[in-house]
């Protein structure tokens, strides 16, 4: 059932050509070089060192590992994040 | 993000540090009750170091009961702590507000007077009168009414055409337009000579008033009497008049010059050598101590100063000194072209001597040749007025007086 209503959300937001962020409810994940992430519409964070992080999302868990990560900012819609990123992946 | 910066200095923050086990879920909680934490940096498995405003910090509290963590504060940064700070050192913030006004007491005086433009006038004058209208070494510069004193120089030295007075920080810079002389022209009712400004050839005497002195082709000397407003007649008394004429005549204007006929070409083989100098001062200091391989070279200079801050000079310097190696051909130039080209020479130089309202009559050029050299002289003949008023002083007046 629930997958059904994503399905027809995607379309629907195909078909009307809005921003598929905002209908489905997915973050946005900007990366500035490997110096930077900025994660909007997040679901809180999961775990924090400074060679991994992971945050909740809607579609999975985001894990970025790197050396000498730190949160610059975080507020209840986005976090920065900055340090040397080397990988990012949606852990399901 | 510098605006951000700059209130979070305003109002204060805190660097704390978190200690515990769950420290995700602190974070967690934080943004959930919609407190701002930022640079968040972890220092080990338990610890966790963050920023927080002061206001924010309270509400923490119960954040930590929650979690059963451990907050302390490490650091405290930004305006309401400095100044907290600040009321236990009252002596240092007398000193630091007497600094300040001692500051902008002695920068409200004229420490300086700096005087622009003049030539004739002496320095000393305009000092004296300056100091005579207010400005002077100590004046109060906020008293000074500045137009009212360039108007009061005006008036006073009338030889000036214009007076500009800026005060740039504690230095008074007097600019001064000094104006050219009017020729001096004596009044009608008293006698006077006409003579000669320079030696020539007389060409057209027209003598409206006096008597003339001088003919047609007689050669003058500088200073001569030409016309006179003494008149002497038979069996008259001698009567002094203002003389009144114009006197034109031939004058000659000459000048030599010297060219040489072979031209010493420089060109680069494309070889540079480089050398780098420190000038600290007035000490120069070789950075690089090689010797300059090539004989003949064309030196080029940069140099590269530091920046300067306001009127202040960071007196380090760093000269670059390129030496392109060259090899010196010799050339012959053609006689009739350095002819050409020294006949033009001598005309610019002399032309900027003759007065605009002469005529030229006649130009003659002498040539002469001596080791690879060519000596010319050129003569101009002009025409033009020569005469100048001057005064009489009569000298038989007293007797009738008597």
């Amino acid at each position: 059932m629930n997958l059904k209503t994503s399905e027809i959300k995607e379309s629907i937001s195909e078909l009307l050509e809005l921003p598929k962020d905002i209908m489905l409810d997915l973050p946005r994940i900007t990366l500035l070089g490997n110096l930077q992430i900025y994660i909007e519409n997040h679901k809180g964070i999961i775990e924090y060192s400074k060679v991994r992080i992971r945050i909740n999302t809607k579609n999975g868990i985001l894990s970025i590992l790197g050396t000498n990560l730190s949160i610059k900012t975080i507020i209840t819609e986005e976090i920065i994040i900055s340090g040397k990123v080397e990988s990012i992946e949606f852990v399901k | 993000m510098l605006a951000v910066k700059l209130w979070n200095l305003l109002r204060g923050y805190v660097v704390i540090r978190i200690e515990g086990l769950s420290l995700e879920k602190f974070i967690n909680y934080a943004i959930a009750r919609g407190i701002y934490l930022w640079d968040i940096t972890r220092i080990d498995y338990t610890t966790l170091e963050a920023k927080v405003g002061t206001n924010a910090y309270k509400e923490l509290r119960h954040i930590v009961k929650r979690t059963g963590c451990r907050i302390k504060i490490n650091q405290k940064i930004g305006y309401p702590f400095f100044m907290n700070k600040i009321k236990g050192r009252k002596m240092f913030i007398t000193g630091f507000i007497f600094c300040i006004f001692m500051i902008f007491m002695m920068t409200s005086f004229v420490w300086n007077i700096e005087i622009i433009g003049n030539e004739k006038t002496e320095e000393k004058d305009i000092i004296n009168y300056l100091d005579k209208l207010g400005l002077y070494e100590g004046a109060l510069k906020y008293k000074l009414d500045l137009s009212d004193i360039e108007n009061s120089m005006m008036i006073k030295l009338d030889h000036l055409t214009w007076v500009g007075i800026h005060i740039q920080g504690t230095k008074a810079i007097v600019e001064i337009v000094e104006g050219i002389d009017p020729p001096k022209i004596i009044p009608k009712n008293i006698p006077c000579d006409i003579v000669a400004t320079k030696k020539g050839v007389i060409e057209k005497v027209i003598a409206r008033n006096g008597d003339a002195l001088v003919q047609r082709g007689d050669i003058i000397k500088k200073g001569q009497k030409l016309i006179t407003g003494q008149i002497q007649r038979e069996e008259i008394d001698t009567r002094y008049v203002h003389a009144l004429g114009e006197i034109f005549a031939r004058t000659y204007y000459e000048k030599e010059e010297e060219i040489s006929l072979i031209d010493i070409k420089k060109i680069k083989t494309g070889n540079k050598f480089t050398r780098r100098i420190a000038k600290i001062g007035n000490n120069q200091i070789a950075l690089s101590l090689e010797e300059i391989p090539y004989k003949n070279v064309i030196i080029e200079r940069r140099n590269k100063r530091l920046l300067n801050w306001r009127n202040i000079q960071i007196p380090v310097e760093f000269i670059t000194e390129e030496y392109y190696e060259v090899i010196q051909k010799k050339e012959t130039i053609d006689e009739s072209i350095a002819k050409d080209a020294l006949v033009e020479k001598i005309t610019i130089d002399l032309v900027k001597n003759i007065p605009k309202n002469a005529s030229i009559l006649n130009q003659d050029i002498v040539f002469s040749k001596k080791d690879n050299k060519i000596k010319g002289k050129l003569t101009i003949e002009v025409l033009e007025e020569i005469g100048e008023q001057q005064k009489l002083i009569p000298h038989i007046e007293f007797k009738e007086d008597l």
